[in-house]
């Protein structure tokens, strides 16, 4: 057992995780690092944006993934958006064309072969709506992720009803005061008020709907899709969890009511160490919004001040995907941000006292962006090598012409990137890391350890295409990981307690707290990750793990790093302090 | 010969002719160039097609002409480069560009355009590299040189791109970019006071680029200044520093999409300015004369303007073009209620929330306008259906309590208007509201028995207007209905008070003037009360009220207070009677007999006053009613030669 007693580890998937181990293909030097196995895994699944020609502003906005355990047996099973033909109202689907919903896949890991089954009808989770993303949180304390699904349109809360092999969703929408009716491109799970149930931050994005489509053109007079400013911003929303799977609207008492931006990207967790949980919003060609909690009370938008609503040049950014991490190993939390071509991505660098600073440039994270339309962003140590990488699915949102003179029917294809972390918030592209290499129309993506092997793999959501299944193949290496799942403290005998949401782990090296992970599904766009941190380490080494919770209590683990999945429980370690909590 | 052999000498012609064109003779002894590919521009907007195939239609012939002018040619893959670079194909128009160059190095556009298209790549490098070469050409071009600052200095090399930035200061000393550049190169080398200095000369320069608040700010915060810093963080609009760049801004000016128009506009409107957007969205109206949505943004620009009218007129053109656009519809509708054509409004309303049956807004401002209409239960069906679908909406509940109040339900009302003060703190309009609409509950309460009940009724009301008016200043109703309870409790001089500042608002409501005549007249305020009812009597040209029956009214005041002010620098009995008589003329009545009274009396012609001030009165006794004690004093004050100099009026 790699735990050193204080720490509850589910056997079956450390079972899982030793079998993934020995599965893993050695990828050798200069070899892409991730290959896309989704048709080989039973994954088909083809995004429909319901192109008609209209060229719809939702048409190419959408979609999200989910990575997450819905069934509690160690590996993690897929939720993928689904959208479908938009039309005025009374124009119905031509007879014999279906819309297709969203699909729910059964990770059926075994012996280190990953195998994906479409388990949707059977679950129960029956949703059609025009999927926009989605986002994964424990809505009732029951021990299992609950889906809340993102639509154009009414929103819908799922509650996990699953069973000891049987996934089973129930559709708790209505009476839940969650169906939010307009078009909700982020959200994230969080509590509010610290009363232990989990609260919801909902983004929204701007007032499109087919009755008001607009036509608007590029620059060249060619008909093209609308940008977010031909729409009316459409204001946020947080529910708080009453219990009992009833949410009530507190936008308005916490005082957010009237800000109206164009939200694409949410994160929520403790940003200026007071031990409440805050939100970052990443709003569309408009200022971004940090939203500090007055305990539970109000919500003040503080980015102005705090420097993180602006770029370095005092401007707004078509923010998308947003990550919340620490990118150069200071202990604070930064904020990374996807934009629109021409623009960059965005690193806000951390500099304490609840201050951040647009470190972009320097970052080395600018000007291979700034051709590129970033969406989907995932935060991971895809290499082992202790520093934290970026992965960015770009797609355009006017249509490239050079793919429209090749009669390109969806022509907003880009390649995607891959970033790997130097330390000290310093970064280089990799070149040719995926197999088969492929411009796409990629927006969302979730990470997450698909086949337990200890490293991160991605599922890349690609607008109007096929899913991708980014398996990482990296070689091994001299060090060797620990997947850490965080809870807190079990509601019941038979549970393991709600995973715990905006906590952070840190690893404990010369007796001060480095590498600090965030514990979260959010941040990304329209997509939900598998919230287990990955800790390496030289092999065989005892390690000493720092976790911080959402409230701010730490609390101390030691564990042994050897390869395999723990789970940390609050309360089951020691609270010896550290030096260097995020 | 087979069938197949014309197909291939036409082959072989195009083949040659293309040859041709891109090898021309030896006498024009051009450089080798690079064929240029042809976008699709078959989807494109009209102007833009026309202008895109002039232009290459140009080139083409140029090309085919084996004695074609050099310079003519230059200009033809000048013109299309940069056209393909202002509809963004600026791989395209590189090559172009690079043609052009290649015919005339001299000719410092090509390389410069160059170097646009190399920024719209991210490659810096190339920028650097093309502005060398326009500045080899034109070593003074300040546009070039901030350009290739800028390059320098996110390529990271500092001390290239500050000797650029000085360069640029040595040829225009206030140039506001080129210390923008130096400020970001200190802050960059951690040298925050000097950036300060640097970014606070930018801003000197150019005051309006208030992007440069933020720069200082961080530069600020880095220093632990950090009340001076938020106070510049906190005063960035956003707006950047910008520089005189006239190739570029040459290059914008051939746009001719629908776009660029638009996008013109909507910057002027932005940096608000609509006389130029309205210019800019009328250019766009004449290239395309039919786009409902170039004339709704005419519109709107005239709405800006203050000319209701000609934006209600280009609405309407713009919703008889398209029936199912909503944005005219809802906006027009906003028009109608704004000048009480509630019905107007209701029907846009109604059709926008047919068109687009999720929008609440429309729905909510739907419903207020039956309300206004007496259709207060239709209004509470729409906003019950609008609560069900978003229960949190400050707006629809408080529409919903003014449609209960509409509707006798007052109970309701007030439990509704309660709920938006309770649930809707971060809402500071729609608390506001809540609260006047509390208060005009309460206000009727009050007035209708002297009660304890009415009293607190009466105080609860006056503290609900206070709190609608701590959170809206400007609410002009809250201020008027305030001034009225307060001159209920007679504090006249408060009143008065609110009545001015409800007029600040709305300077043209005479009613509101006549308010706060009457209570400058029972405050005591004699000469402030002239003022007040001059005003209303001009401000009645434009009220929509009967003005014959106010503007005799004021006319009343004003001839009572000239008479009979115990002010005597406001007293002016000659001015007095002729108000009176011209009053008497019009509509012989009683109240203005006495009119004359007061003002003969004040000229010292008391007997004539004393005869019609008995006249009067028996008139009154004749109608069978009791003359009053004011008109019996007044009578005798006059038989004893004195003019009135007590209170004359009803409030």
């Amino acid at each position: 057992m790699p735990v050193s007693g204080n720490a509850q580890v589910p056997a079956l998937a450390l079972a899982l995780a030793a079998t993934a181990i020995t599965g893993t293909l050695a990828a050798e030097e200069g070899t892409p690092v991730f290959v896309d196995r989704a048709q080989e895994l039973g994954l088909r699944f083809v995004h429909d944006n319901g192109m008609t020609g209209e060229l719809y502003f939702a048409e190419n906005m959408g979609g999200g993934a989910a990575l997450f355990d819905a069934d509690g047996d160690g590996d993690l099973d897929l939720y993928l958006g689904q959208g479908h033909r938009l039309a005025p109202a009374g124009d119905a689907s031509p007879p014999g064309a279906p819309e297709p919903g969203d699909r729910l896949y059964r990770n059926d890991l075994e012996a280190g072969e990953l195998r994906f089954t479409d388990i949707t009808e059977a679950s129960g989770l029956d949703a059609r709506g025009y999927g926009m993303g989605v986002t994964v949180g424990d809505i009732d304390n029951d021990g299992d992720p609950d889906l809340y699904i993102l639509n154009l349109g009414p929103n819908e809360l799922w509650r996990n009803d699953s069973e000891p092999g049987a996934i089973r969703f129930t559709n708790i929408t209505a009476g839940s005061n969650t169906a939010d009716p307009r078009w909700s491109a982020a959200a994230s799970f969080f509590d509010l008020d610290g009363d232990g149930l989990l609260d919801l931050f909902v983004g929204n994005y701007v007032e499109f709907r087919v009755a008001i489509h607009k036509t608007c053109s590029s620059p060249q007079g060619l008909l093209d899709y609308c940008g977010p400013k031909a729409y009316r911003d459409e204001p946020n929303r947080v529910l708080r969890n009453r219990g009992g799977g009833v949410f009530e609207d507190w936008t308005f008492r916490l005082g957010v009511g009237d800000l109206r931006r164009p939200t694409l990207g949410t994160v929520a967790t403790d940003l200026n160490g007071d031990g409440t949980t805050d939100v970052y919003v990443a709003n569309d060609q408009s200022q971004n919004t940090l939203l500090l909690n007055q305990g539970g009370t109000a919500l003040v938008d503080e980015a102005v001040l705090a420097g993180a609503a602006v770029d370095a040049e005092g401007q707004p950014e078509a923010s998308m995907g947003v990550l919340a991490e620490d990118f150069n190993g200071d202990g604070l939390v930064d904020l990374f941000m996807t934009h629109l071509q021409h623009q960059t991505n965005t690193l806000y660098v951390n500099e304490g006292g609840g201050f951040w600073e647009d470190r972009t440039r320097r970052s080395g994270l600018g000007q291979p962006s700034f051709v590129y339309t970033g969406f989907g962003a995932a935060a991971m140590d895809y290499d082992l090598d202790g520093e934290l990488d970026i992965y960015v699915a770009n797609g355009a949102v006017k249509r490239i012409e050079e793919q429209v003179r090749t009669d390109d029917p969806h022509p907003l294809r880009e390649p995607n990137q891959l970033f790997r972390g130097l330390g000290g918030g310093r970064f280089e592209e990799v070149p040719d890391f995926e197999r088969p290499a492929a411009a796409e129309v990629s927006r969302g993506v979730a990470r997450g350890d698909l086949d337990n092997d200890g490293d991160p793999d991605l599922v890349v959501v690609n607008n109007g295409g096929p899913v991708r299944v980014l398996i990482n193949e990296r070689a091994p290496g001299d060090r060797d990981w620990l997947g850490v799942d965080l809870r807190l403290a079990p509601a019941g005998e038979a549970l393991l307690g709600r995973r715990a949401l905006g906590a952070w782990l840190g690893t404990v090296e010369a007796d001060e707290a480095r590498s600090w992970r965030r514990f979260h599904t959010d941040g990304s766009y329209a997509s939900a990750n598998d919230p287990r941190v990955i800790v390496v380490s030289p092999t065989g080494t005892p390690t000493t793990l720092v976790a911080r919770w959402p409230d701010g209590a730490t609390e101390t683990f030691r564990v042994e790093v050897s390869g395999g999945y723990v789970t940390l429980v609050r309360g089951e370690g020691s609270t010896e302090t550290r030096k260097g909590t995020p | 010969m087979t069938s197949r052999e014309p197909a291939i000498a036409v082959a072989v012609a195009a083949v040659l002719a293309a040859a041709l064109a891109l090898a021309p003779p030896a006498s024009r002894a051009q450089p080798p160039l690079e064929p240029v590919e042809r976008p699709r521009t078959d989807s494109y907007e009209r102007p833009v097609q026309e202008q895109l195939r002039t232009a290459r239609e140009t080139l083409d012939r140029l090309l085919e002409d084996p004695y074609a002018d050099r310079l003519q040619l230059t200009a033809a893959f000048g013109q299309i480069g940069q056209l393909y670079l202002v509809y963004d194909f600026w791989r395209i128009a590189r090559t172009a560009l690079a043609n052009a160059e290649k015919l005339d190095p001299a000719d410092a556009r090509w390389p410069y355009y160059q170097a646009i298209a190399n920024t719209y790549d991210g490659n810096d490098e190339a920028v650097v590299a093309a502005l060398d070469r326009v500045l080899q050409l034109v070593p003074d071009d300040l546009a070039a040189r901030t350009r290739r600052a800028y390059a320098l200095l996110d390529l990271g090399g500092f001390e290239d791109a500050a000797e650029e930035c000085r360069r640029i200061l040595e040829l225009d000393p206030s140039h506001s970019a080129a210390y923008l550049g130096l400020g970001r190169i200190e802050f960059e080398a951690g040298r925050f006071e000097r950036a300060i200095e640097h970014f606070t000369r930018a801003l000197d320069g150019q005051p309006e680029g208030s992007a440069i608040h933020h720069r200082i700010g961080l530069a600020l915060r880095r220093l632990g200044r950090r009340e001076e810093a938020a106070d510049h963080l906190a005063r960035n609009q956003q707006i950047p520093v910008s520089y005189a760049d006239p190739l570029y801004s040459a290059m914008q000016a051939l746009n001719v999409s629908r776009k660029a128009v638009f996008a013109r506009g909507a910057e002027a409107m932005r940096t608000g300015n609509p006389e130029l957007a309205l210019v800019a969205f009328e250019a766009a109206l004449r290239a395309l004369p039919d786009d409902p949505e170039t004339l709704f943004n005419v519109a709107m620009a005239l709405v800006d303007l203050g000319d209701k009218p000609g934006a209600e007129a280009r609405l309407r053109e713009a919703i008889a073009l398209d029936p199912d656009y909503r944005e005219p519809r809802f906006n027009l509708a906003l028009i109608l209620a704004e000048r009480n054509d509630f019905e107007g409004a209701e029907r846009h309303f109604r059709r926008a929330t047919e068109i687009d049956p999720d929008d609440l807004d429309s729905r909510t401002r739907w419903a207020d306008t039956l309300t206004r209409l007496g259709r207060a239960d239709e209004a509470i069906g729409v906003l019950d259906a609008v609560l069900a679908v978003d229960a949190a909406l400050p707006a629809a509940r408080l529409a919903l309590g003014a449609a209960q109040q509409a509707s006798d339900n007052l109970e309701a009302a007030r439990t509704t208007l309660n709920g938006v003060l309770e649930a809707a703190p971060g809402a500071p309009q729609e608390r506001s509201e809540a609260h006047y609409r509390l208060a005009v509950l309460l206000a009727a309460e009050a007035g209708a028995s002297g009660s304890p009940a009415a009293t607190e009724a009466g105080e609860s009301a006056v503290s609900h207007l206070r709190a609608a008016l701590e959170l809206d200043a400007g609410f002009a109703e809250a201020h008027v209905l305030l001034g009225r309870l307060l001159g209920q409790q007679e504090r006249y001089a408060e009143a008065a008070g609110h009545f001015a500042r409800a007029l600040v608002q709305n300077p043209s409501n005479p009613g509101w003037h006549r308010d706060r005549a009457m209570a400058l007249l029972l405050a005591r305020r004699y000469a402030a009360a002239r003022g007040a009812l001059t005003s209303a009597r001009r401000a009645l040209a434009n009220s929509a009220d009967d003005p014959v029956a106010a503007a005799e009214h004021l006319d009343t005041l004003l001839a009572r207070l000239l008479a009979a002010s115990p002010d005597s620098q406001i007293r002016n009995g000659r001015e007095a009677l002729a108000i009176a008589q011209r009053l008497m003329s019009d509509r012989p009545s009683i109240e203005h007999a006495e009119t004359v009274a007061m003002a003969l009396a004040e000229i010292g012609e008391f007997e004539r006053a004393a005869e019609l001030q008995r006249q009067l009165i028996a008139e009154v006794e004749r109608q069978g009613a009791s003359p009053t004690n004011g008109q019996r004093q007044r009578l005798e004050s006059y038989l004893a030669g004195e003019p009135v100099r007590e209170p004359w009026f009803s409030p």
